[in-house]
């Protein structure tokens, strides 16, 4: 029955890697169709039938992975329950990929961020004349790196896992090949990221080199238990850059520097799959090497020189400079991108609290770190429906389809369309943090977890700066509801039915889970007991 | 009758739904299925006024319900009403319909949304009157902004979106030091007990350093201030009520602003006493600068609603003095006026938005000799102008009449005296720019031929002033009618107020009064309220009329406790620990309310 449990612990990554290369035996195979000749309606119609069939069955396959991941939860809580040695018998088996509960909670994100991507993508690329098959392929792809990041064990995994997310995420920016922009955009997160990922890599070797290990929790292990003098230093330093190469990752100031470039010029459902999915996929490894390497009491967490103070640093920067330069923006996806580099602030607070902690109890600790890491799984998840939502909005329903949406182009949207603009709303005020929606909890949680663990400063920076957050996000708010659209001259396109869906079912959820967020943070916090207690 | 009050939240809230069932076309239709269902919450509400015991704290046992909402943060839906809170759910469930029905003219552009947003600020208003958990409380009090930001920004005047955001970022910043302040007491209480709660009550008991009440109170009364708004802090209010819709406009003075007062006398006072006692003067200060300030400025201003948005930074600066001068018939003069403010002033800008209908200027110049083109418009005008006057017969006098008065005996505020006779000057300025206006607008020869062939008001429109008016009388003429109804409540608020900022003292003798003043509080007029208690049956205890005695000097700081009064009878004042042997409820009517 051994291999049956490290197969099914990994169904949902073999879901999306099987799928992801059906779908890229089967378009290779068939090939590619000529355009339509422009009279050709017959032509046009397979076309299209074709592309909605193929993102359908993307859909699919992330959704299949998503129940699979959902279910394997159940089962692994059962197991757990019956036999506590259970899962790490599954893991055992599984080649360094943790199965952990974690892991299938990130999982079950990353794909939903996959398929509200998805859902938006069609008309937009159909708009733009790109609506090729490497779409939801590439996202297939990079949804399979940021599952490899979920799950990693060991240093190793992840550089793999964050270069199969990184490249795919590289060609997902540059999709519109004729647009300058995108092109622009691209090279430049590409040139930054192979940067970060050089810096992360040097980091790697230098832990590798003190500790004689590329498994994280052995990594944590000598660096806790060997007298630490003697190589201290160097492994200071492989953590800081490792730290570095993350936050570069998550986009947290001051290496945020490519991100408004970077959402700006990329297509919008690209600038979409970059803020939810691979923001989420690196919180989640961020969050597994930090207390997994460097764990509670290790000399490098919380010691003046650990990554508690690098973060606490890193986010304060963040939110109050994601914040203030938010206020100045008037193309909606840099307002967005700097919303998302705030948002990367309130996150780390939660990180920042689960490696804080300090208690004379050992369990106490543990529950305190489980509730902090808890709160920043239920972030990720407000913050994935929300952002996605309001993505959707701009890929839909934006009057102007270039890449650069400004302000004013949303003006004039309650009028066009009522239903979308309501969903546009919801997802905002879930941004901005008004219950009931479930950025109110999110934030109510790692604000609460703050003035537990004594952070003071961070919790109010955190509460005075969405405050100032909340100023352009009211502008946009204003946009859609009280200001008129200026000119009718540019044609709007029909949302498609597949985008009014997406957002529905967002800001279904985001109001959901602002009014019982219990069950979700419940689930969150039991999966984090997992990475506390990986061996 | 167990879920009459989630019932009253949770109508109005699910109740948008439907308007989306109605063909968008059909905005009679719409505008009838918002104003019945309305009327029906209002129907609801009227089953509170039943007789009902009262539970240990006060409020209304039959109503009171609980839940666990996120039982892991301690979070949960805990709701009641008590003498305090009732006539302000009332008042906001009788506004609400009068609101829906005076703009189905006045507003055809996207209704839906329109009676969704009003619906939807309904049930956000009474959860933030009724919520008993400080979690849910602060979820209503936020939840209430966005729909009212809606009616400002999309169906307000020119510049309704300055306006609008204005209005939002003020109240924003407020409740975010509020929000810190909220999770630091819950945090104090997973301290203290080992695990977080939100309840009021819980979090009441607590027992604080004195620097930490301070902040604490700091960051509450912000909030509240901002809201009421207290004199540097109105700002926004005439931008929003110039600019908001009539209804918005009347939704906004008669209740959101009413929160602010609510939430000070509720929350700041109710959780922390001492520091509210402490600050009590400078809060009667700003008071009456408000009161003094608003009324010059509403003296200067051409524009009736400006004139009307003003008058109510006079008005609630009665309310925040009778707040803040803690004494039973000041306090229970302040809840009156709360409701008075609401029904005049609300029908102010009802009134305002009648003649804005027809000629749409409000400018006072444009006017002139309006009584004889609307008589009935004058009469009813003059009525509610009386009424916010002051005039004895209406509502207004009672209130302004017992806040005055009872501030005036006032223990807690140094020199009441001179606030009270400055704040009456406030009444008479009052008379000055409300006449003023009047004369303005209705009396002389009509100068401007626009107004010759205006419509005096139609059924509908005094179907709207018709229940605003009866209340005028009737609150005026028989003000007991709702005074008893309040008063176990107030006096226990009083009484409790009292007890817990003198028992404070004791614990903190280091830094908390010096003698005079703790000798004037003991032996003062304050004692009448204690005795108050006593006679409810809230508190135990013997020693009543005479100075209490004085604490023992070498007593024992107590460590931080969770200080159960209401289960464990409060001890008398001033003895430590092991004190009187047993107590003795008082026999003559223990628990019963008059």
């Amino acid at each position: 029955m051994r291999w049956f449990n490290s197969v099914t612990a990994l169904f949902p990554i073999l879901c999306v890697s099987g799928g992801a290369l059906l779908l890229m035996l089967f378009e290779a195979a068939i090939g590619r169709p000529a355009a339509p000749a422009p009279g050709d309606l017959e032509a046009l119609y397979r076309t299209r039938v074709r592309a909605a069939l193929r993102s359908a069955f993307a859909i699919g396959v992330l959704a299949l992975a998503a129940a699979g991941s959902a279910g394997l939860w159940l089962l692994a809580r059962r197991a757990g329950q019956l036999d506590p040695g259970f899962l790490s018998q599954i893991v055992s088996h599984t080649a360094g990929l943790g199965g952990d509960r974690f892991a299938l909670v990130v999982y079950a994100i990353l794909c939903a961020g996959g398929i509200l991507v998805l859902l938006q993508a069609g008309s937009y690329l159909r708009e733009l004349g790109i609506d090729r098959p490497e779409f939801p392929l590439l996202v297939l792809f990079a949804v399979l790196g940021g599952m490899f990041l979920a799950a990693a064990r060991d240093l190793l995994l992840m550089f793999i896992g964050l270069e199969t997310l990184s490249l795919g995420t590289y060609c997902l920016v540059a999709f519109q090949r004729s647009s300058l922009k995108s092109t622009e955009a691209a090279l430049k997160y590409f040139l930054l990221g192979s940067f970060a990922a050089a810096i992360l890599l040097f980091g790697m070797a230098l832990l590798y080199g003190v500790t004689g290990s590329l498994e994280l929790s052995r990594i944590g292990k000598v660096l806790s238990l060997a007298s630490p003098t003697a190589f201290e230093p160097v492994a200071a330093i492989g953590m800081a850059l490792v730290v570095v190469g993350l936050a570069f990752k998550v986009s947290a100031v001051p290496f945020h520097m490519w991100t408004p470039d970077a959402y700006e010029g990329a297509p919008t459902p690209t600038t979409a799959f970059m803020a939810v999915v691979v923001k989420t996929a690196a919180f989640a490894i961020m969050m597994r090497v930090l207390l997994v390497a460097f764990p509670l009491g290790s000399p490098l967490s919380s010691a003046p020189a650990g990554w508690v103070s690098l973060l606490t640093g890193f986010a304060l920067l963040t939110m109050v400079l994601g914040n203030f330069a938010g206020l100045m923006q008037d193309n909606v996806k840099r307002l967005l991108a700097y919303s998302s580099i705030a948002h990367a602030g309130y996150i780390l607070i939660g990180v920042i609290v689960a490696g804080a902690v300090r208690s004379a109890v050992p369990r106490e600790a543990e529950r305190l770190q489980a509730d902090a890491l808890g709160a920043v799984l239920f972030y990720l998840v407000a913050y994935t429906l929300a952002t996605a939502g309001a993505f959707a909005v701009l890929s839909i329903c934006a009057r102007d389809h270039r890449e650069s949406t400004k302000v004013v182009d949303l003006h004039g949207l309650a009028v066009r369309s009522p239903g979308l603009a309501a969903g546009f709303l919801v997802c905002v005020l879930s941004l901005v943090g008004i219950p009931p929606t479930a950025g109110f909890f999110g934030k109510l949680y790692l604000f609460k977890l703050a003035v537990q663990a004594g952070l003071w400063p961070l919790a109010l920076v955190g509460v005075l700066t969405s405050v100032a957050a909340a100023y352009y996000y009211l502008r946009l708010i204003v946009a859609v509801y009280m200001r008129p659209a200026e000119t009718e001259d540019v044609a709007v396109p029909a949302p498609t039915t597949r985008g009014r869906l997406g957002i529905a079912a967002a800001a279904l959820f985001v109001v959901a889970l602002g009014l019982l967020p219990a069950r979700v943070l419940s689930v969150a916090t039991q999966s984090v007991f997992d990475l506390l207690r990986m061996q | 009758m167990r879920h009459l009050l989630t019932l009253l939240i949770a109508i109005p809230a699910l109740a948008p739904l439907g308007l989306w069932l109605v063909p968008r076309r059909l905005v009679r239709a719409q505008q009838a299925y918002a104003l019945v269902v309305s009327v029906l919450v209002f129907g609801i509400s009227l089953l509170l006024l039943k007789q009902s015991p009262l539970d240990a704290h006060g409020f209304l046992a039959r109503f009171n319900e609980r839940a666990d909402w996120v039982p892991s943060a301690g979070i949960a839906y805990s709701v009641g009403v008590d003498g305090i809170s009732i006539f302000l759910v009332l008042l906001t469930t009788l506004l609400t319909p009068i609101a829906i029905l005076s703009s189905v003219q006045a507003v055809t552009d996207r209704v839906r949304e329109y009676l969704a947003s009003f619906l939807l600020l309904e049930a956000a208003m009474l959860g933030a009157f009724v919520a008993l958990d400080m979690f849910l409380f602060f979820l209503f009090w936020e939840a209430m902004l966005v729909p009212m930001f809606v009616i400002i920004g999309v169906w307000g005047g020119p510049r309704r979106v300055y306006a609008a955001v204005k209005f939002f970022l003020f109240t924003m910043v407020g409740s975010a030091l509020m929000l810190v302040a909220i999770l630091y007491l819950a945090w104090q209480h997973a301290v203290v007990h080992g695990f977080w709660s939100f309840d009021y009550f819980a979090l009441r008991d607590l027992l604080l350093p004195y620097r930490t009440e301070m902040l604490l109170f700091a960051a509450f009364t912000l909030s509240f201030a901002i809201k009421v708004p207290m004199f540097p802090l109105h700002t926004w209010l005439p931008d929003a009520h110039v600019e908001a819709p009539t209804a918005g406009s009347v939704i906004l003075a008669a209740i959101l602003l009413k929160m602010g007062t609510y939430g000070f006398l509720r929350f700041s006072m109710g959780l922390f006493p001492y520091a509210s006692f402490r600050a009590g003067p400078t809060i009667a200060v700003l008071a009456v600068v408000g009161i003094l300030y608003g009324a010059l400025v509403a003296w200067k201003q051409t524009d009736v609603k400006k004139l009307v948005a003003y008058s109510s930074v006079s008005h609630l600066g009665f309310v925040m003095l009778g707040l803040a001068a803690a004494e039973p018939r000041a306090m229970a003069g302040a809840i009156l006026q709360m409701i008075n403010h609401g029904i005049s002033t609300g029908a102010l800008f009802l009134l305002v938005g009648v003649i804005y209908e027809r000629r749409h200027t409000r400018r006072m110049e444009e006017f002139g000799g309006l009584a004889s083109v609307m008589p009935m418009y004058a009469a009813l005008f003059l009525v509610v102008t009386l009424s916010s006057i002051g005039l004895p017969g209406t509502n207004g006098f009672v209130g302004e009449f017992y806040v005055l008065l009872g501030s005036f005996q006032s223990e807690v505020l140094p020199r009441a005296h001179w606030l009270v006779m400055a704040a009456a000057l406030g009444v008479v300025l009052g008379a000055v720019y409300m006449l003023g206006m009047y004369l303005k607008v209705f009396f002389g020869p009509v100068r401007n031929p626009k107004n010759e062939g205006l419509r005096d008001v139609t059924a509908r429109e005094i179907l709207c002033f018709a229940p605003l008016v009866l209340l005028i009388f009737v609150i005026g003429l028989l003000p007991g009618w709702l005074t008893r109804r309040m008063e176990s409540s107030v006096r226990m608020a009083c009484a409790e107020y009292v007890e817990r900022v003198i028992e404070m003292d004791d614990l903190r003798r280091a830094g908390g009064l010096d003698e005079t003043q703790s000798r004037r509080l003991r032996t003062g007029r304050l004692s009448e309220a204690i005795e108050a208690g006593q006679q409810i049956g809230l508190i135990e205890g013997e020693d009543s009329g005479g100075p209490a005695p004085t604490p023992a000097p070498a007593a024992p700081p107590k460590p931080i406790v969770n200080i159960d009064k209401i289960s464990q009878g409060l001890r008398p004042v001033g003895v430590p620990g092991a004190g009187p042997p047993s107590p003795t409820p008082s026999p003559t009517n223990a628990g019963g309310a008059p």
